[in-house]
Formats: structure tokens, C-alpha cells, sequence
């Protein structure tokens, strides 16, 4: 499985495909839909990439449609207590804080891997890696056994 | 798969267990949240008067309000509801048109006053706006609003939002089961205060004999149940029996011909 080796210009696309997940969670903020958008832009724009390039990408994605799905939900929640729509109860405070952690560790790990994928590393996220070798069928993904 | 459900698994029971763990504190008590969201609502509504004030001229004689804060009052006090929790505003403008904002001020357009035949015409809207605030309905328009409007607030231009929003809470935009809450809500307040509720149905009657085939009103009648049928609805509710007058002749006479 890992014994790929990607060349010079793979590694620093599949690394910018992780930075461009952090600069797009920090530019959409409060908006979650922009970083969605951007990721998945970047993911069209290297749907013909090399498969680590590409498997990579995925990765990046498929993480920011859950963040996505979270900050949606936070940022609905938040417009309903503010306009009085629902109460602002304990429960919103505590998801407002789990999300808001998330995200941070969305942002951290996302550099990590950005820094750890340019020097050629296997990064490979619980779950989301799971997802993405899934949705990158075989002969794309670098990360199944040849 | 079997080892992408399990991981999902405990992914969600992680986010779940933070989520629960932490939702045991008491958040709400430590940051204030009831106290602030009255607040809240209450500055919001204050902004959208201030807003309406730059467009529309306010009338501020001391008569007019003392007029309409009584009508007002009268039914409140009747329903139990705090006379304080709720203001009156009129404002110059041709629009026959009343509307309830967040904080739980009215907005009376000089207009509808002078449209209406009698004062229990009058206090029949006043008890339809009491309606929607009670009913929590314009809170669930401002949510909804916002929710459209907040691509708008990365252009910058906040008061353009601030207008669009008032545009929006101005054009009652409620849907057809919130008008019929709050016509229900009006004709049981206006019951208990001992006002006819039938002269309600006569506004909406009239409303849809002047304005009911104009084009301009085509998205009032889109958004509100057909006035035949609230007339008629109204109607059933009305109970047969000897009510007083909303206002005494002669403060009606003062408010009805009042030079707005």
C-alpha cells in the first residue's frame, strides 16, 4: 500500500489541497458554505491529477463536508436564538463549543498534514481516509494494495 | 466498510458524548442568555423603528398615542398580557398597513386609520399584530429573513440590509397558518376585552373589495388566506352578544379625523 512515491510536483499539489481547506475554513467563516465551495473547487480542478494528488484532495473534502455539515447546523441554530426564534439553551452553548473545537482541530490538523504531505509523508485521517479510499475507486488510489 | 462504519461510529459517539458532557453545565445562566435575548429583541426592534424613521415621518402628538396606547392597553390588560411588552407607533403613510415587529413594537400606518369605519376595526388589527407577537411569529420571520439576507452582509452595507430586512417584516410575508393563528389569537383577546370581533371581518372584507385586484397586492393575497375566507372564519368566532365600543366617540372622532 504506501510504498508510492510521488514526485516533486504531486506532493506539493496534494499539499496545497490541504491548504487551501485552511484558507477557505478561515475566509468562509461565518459562512460555511465558502470553504465547502473551495475545497471542492480545488477537487474539480484536480479531478485528472495523478491518484496521490487526486486521493489526497478527496481527503481534504470529503473533512470539510462534515465540518460543513456542523457549521451549517451551528450557524442555522445561532440566526434562530438571535432573532428569537429559540431560546438560547445550554445545549446550543455546548454545540456551539464542540463545533468551535472542531473546527480549531480541523484548521491544525489540516496544516499538519499540509506540511507533512509536501515532504512526501502518508497522511491518513481516522475515518475520512476510510471514506475517501471508498470514493477513490482502486486503480485511482495510491493507498491500496498494487 | 465495516471498518469506515465502526470508525464513524466512534466519531459520533465522541461529538455526541462532548456535546452531551458539556450541555450539562448551565451556559445559559452563567452568560445571561434569557435576560439578553429579551434585550436583544428589544434593541432589534428599536433599530427598525429608528430605520422606519429615516423614511417615514413618526406622529408624535401626545393625543394620538394616548388614544392608541389605551386601545392597546385595554386589550393586553385584558389578556394578561404586560401593557409594557408592547408599543405603538404611527407612522405617516399611505399603505393601509399595520405591522408587528421584533421586541414587540406595532407599526400603525396613519392610513389604516383613517380606512377603518370604527374603532373596533381598529382595535381588530391591533389585536391581529398582538397576535403575531404573541404566537412568536415574528420571530420565526426574522429567523428565516436573516437566514436569506446574510449573504447580503459581505457586501458591507448594513443599512442596506437593515432596509431590505424592515422591507421584508413591512410586506407581511407570514404564511397562511400564522395569519389564521393570529386572526384566531385577535377574535379571542378582542372577546375578552369585550370588543365586537366582527368589525375584524369587515376590514378584511373591505381590504379585499379596494385592494384585493390590484397588482401591487397580488403578493399580499398570495401570502394571506383569501378575505373571504378570514371574513368568514372571523365570523363563525364571533360570539352574538352586546359588546362596548373600542374607544369612546369622541377620542375615536380626534384619531379618525386627525390631520396626519
Amino acid at each position: 500500500m504506501l510504498n508510492y512515491k510521488p514526485l516533486e510536483h504531486e506532493k506539493e499539489k496534494a499539499s496545497n489541497g490541504y491548504l487551501m481547506s485552511v484558507m477557505a475554513v478561515m475566509a468562509g467563516l461565518p459562512l460555511p458554505i465558502i470553504n465547502l465551495l473551495a475545497t471542492f473547487l480545488f477537487f474539480i480542478l484536480n479531478r485528472r491529477a495523478t491518484p496521490f494528488v487526486k486521493w489526497h484532495c478527496t481527503q481534504a473534502l470529503v473533512s470539510q463536508l462534515t465540518i460543513f455539515i456542523m457549521n451549517s447546523a451551528a450557524l442555522t441554530w445561532t440566526i434562530k436564538a438571535f432573532t428569537g426564534s429559540t431560546p438560547f439553551t445550554d445545549k446550543y452553548f455546548a454545540y456551539i463549543i464542540v463545533v468551535v473545537v472542531f473546527n480549531i482541530v480541523e484548521v491544525v490538523v489540516n496544516i499538519s498534514a499540509a506540511i507533512r504531505v509536501r515532504k512526501g509523508a502518508t497522511v491518513r485521517w481516522w475515518f475520512w481516509a476510510a471514506l475517501t479510499d471508498m470514493l477513490v475507486r482502486k486503480p485511482a488510489s495510491p493507498y491500496h494494495a498494487q | 466498510m465495516k471498518k469506515l462504519l465502526f470508525q464513524f461510529t466512534i466519531l459520533a459517539v465522541v461529538f455526541a458524548g462532548a456535546w452531551y458532557t458539556l450541555s450539562q453545565l448551565p451556559w445559559s445562566k452563567w452568560l445571561h442568555a434569557s435576560s439578553f435575548n429579551k434585550k436583544r429583541q428589544e434593541k432589534l426592534g428599536e433599530l427598525f423603528i429608528k430605520t422606519h424613521r429615516l423614511d417615514k415621518k413618526e406622529i408624535t402628538n401626545d393625543s394620538v398615542a394616548f388614544i392608541m396606547n389605551s386601545l392597546k392597553n385595554n386589550i393586553c390588560m385584558a389578556n394578561h398580557i404586560d401593557t409594557g411588552s408592547i408599543k405603538v407607533y404611527v407612522f405617516r403613510d399611505e399603505q393601509v398597513n399595520a405591522f408587528a415587529l421584533p421586541g414587540g413594537s406595532i407599526v400603525v400606518n396613519s392610513s389604516l386609520i383613517s380606512f377603518c369605519d370604527s374603532p373596533d376595526m381598529l382595535a381588530g388589527v391591533i389585536a391581529h399584530e398582538i397576535g403575531h407577537i404573541q404566537n412568536g411569529h415574528i420571530s420565526k420571520r426574522m429567523a428565516k429573513e436573516v437566514g436569506l439576507s446574510i449573504l447580503m452582509m459581505f457586501g458591507g452595507d448594513n443599512m442596506g440590509l437593515l432596509k431590505e430586512l424592515l422591507r421584508s417584516v413591512t410586506s407581511g410575508k407570514f404564511n397562511r397558518s400564522q395569519e389564521s393563528e393570529a386572526d384566531q389569537s385577535a377574535v379571542y383577546y378582542l372577546d375578552k376585552t369585550n370588543i365586537n370581533p366582527a368589525p375584524l371581518a369587515d376590514f378584511f372584507e373591505k381590504m379585499g373589495k379596494t385592494y384585493g385586484n390590484m397588482p401591487g397586492m397580488l403578493e399580499w393575497v398570495s401570502t394571506h388566506p383569501n378575505a373571504k375566507e378570514r371574513t368568514s372564519m372571523v365570523r363563525k368566532l364571533a360570539k352574538k352578544k352586546t359588546y362596548r365600543p373600542a374607544l369612546p366617540v369622541g377620542e375615536w372622532a380626534y384619531l379618525h379625523s386627525y390631520n396626519y
